[in-house]
């Protein structure tokens, strides 16, 4: 970590406006991003980001300069969006696991698929939202397992045979955008 | 493709992304952290107040039961003393029998007030040496003795006599 930002994070634990007015401007985006991934709303998103920031000016003295910044908030992020996520809960877990189409599949048949980033957001929407809340936490935010388990109140092997699931899941969905892409250029020429 | 190869693409994908909030999301944040404070600080300050003012009361109330306290034995003290006194001015007579019966002098009985404990404590010091005075008069030259103002006025036939105060205590 770079002098001037732990001098920044050290201001901010002192209570300076003026360093936690930069540190927002500085990783708000970041945040909302993460916020925006785990909810369904945009209003929602915007709810959990405010309630994040406050979070994070509330207990940055429990920040320690030797663990990711980015990491930290990150989690604090996810942390309140499943907190969110929990109180709006209408579908439990269990569920999720009958409701999975994945069948398992050869990664390597995998390589020749072709997406987008939209495509991708578009194919993660469509996982079940146990799955997809394990998949997005692991995969994209970076959480252990244990931490996952943690915030879901699920077992650790439960995370982790979803998230075995969920990519499964994801590649049959990827996999399908891709050959209907794929006909559809074969039509157009 | 690996499954970590897999799960690096797809993280890949999300890094650094970046979503600009909303404007008024910034001004919504500090103003609920500075609320926040200010609620903080209040509830500081009631507490303290509290604390302050309980103390207080607390010291007040204790200083109250001490002035109660210190007011009853004072009154003990008082009521002690003036038994005392009373006790004293209940015996003083027989002493002023004793002291008062000289051969030489004739003596009658002494009014109460005279006997008073404060009286006696304003006695001075050369009280003896009057009594003594007194008591080398020759009986043969007293005459009448007037006996209503307390005082004994002692008269020969053909002069007064200086009127004598006998004060006595104990």
């Amino acid at each position: 970590m770079e002098q001037k930002q732990i001098d920044l994070i050290e201001a901010c634990k002192r209570g300076e406006p003026s360093a936690q007015r930069q540190v927002y401007a500085q990783y708000s985006g970041i945040m909302f991003a993460v916020a925006i991934r785990y909810t369904n709303t945009r209003v929602d998103a915007e709810d959990v980001l405010q309630e994040s920031w406050v979070k994070v000016f509330r207990h940055f003295k429990s920040f320690s300069e030797h663990n990711s910044f980015e990491g930290w908030l990150r989690r604090i992020v996810v942390n309140t969006a499943i907190t969110h996520y929990r109180k709006n809960l209408k579908h439990a877990y269990h569920v999720d696991v009958d409701e999975v189409r994945a069948t398992p599949r050869d990664l390597d048949a995998f390589k020749e698929v072709e997406y987008t980033k939209e495509e991708l957001d578009r194919a993660i929407e469509q996982l079940p939202p146990g799955y997809g809340m394990v998949f997005k936490m692991y995969i994209i935010d970076g959480l252990k397992h244990k931490e996952i388990a943690e915030l879901l109140g699920i077992d650790i092997n439960t995370s982790k045979s979803q998230l075995s699931r969920a990519r499964r899941f994801l590649q049959e969905v990827l996999v399908g955008m891709s050959q209907r892409a794929k006909k559809k250029e074969s039509h157009e020429s | 493709m690996s499954l970590e190869q897999f799960d690096q693409h797809i993280r890949g994908m999300y890094e650094g992304e970046s979503v600009v909030p909303p404007a008024g999301l910034e001004d919504a944040v500090f103003g609920h952290l500075n609320r926040m404070r200010w609620t903080q600080r209040a509830v500081v300050a009631v507490l303290m107040v509290s604390v302050v003012g309980a103390g207080y009361w607390g010291l007040a109330h204790s200083q109250i039961e001490e002035a109660v306290e210190k007011t009853s034995i004072m009154q003990e003290v008082v009521a002690a003393q003036e038994e005392s006194r009373v006790d004293e001015a209940v015996a003083e007579p027989e002493v002023l029998e004793q002291v008062a019966l000289p051969s030489t002098i004739s003596t009658h009985a002494v009014s109460p007030p005279f006997t008073q404990p404060h009286v006696a404590q304003e006695m001075p010091s050369n009280s003896t040496e009057q009594l003594e005075t007194i008591q080398t008069i020759p009986a043969s030259s007293l005459g009448t003795a007037d006996l209503d103002s307390g005082n004994i006025q002692v008269k020969t036939e053909d002069h007064w006599v200086i009127p004598v105060v006998v004060k006595l205590k104990h």
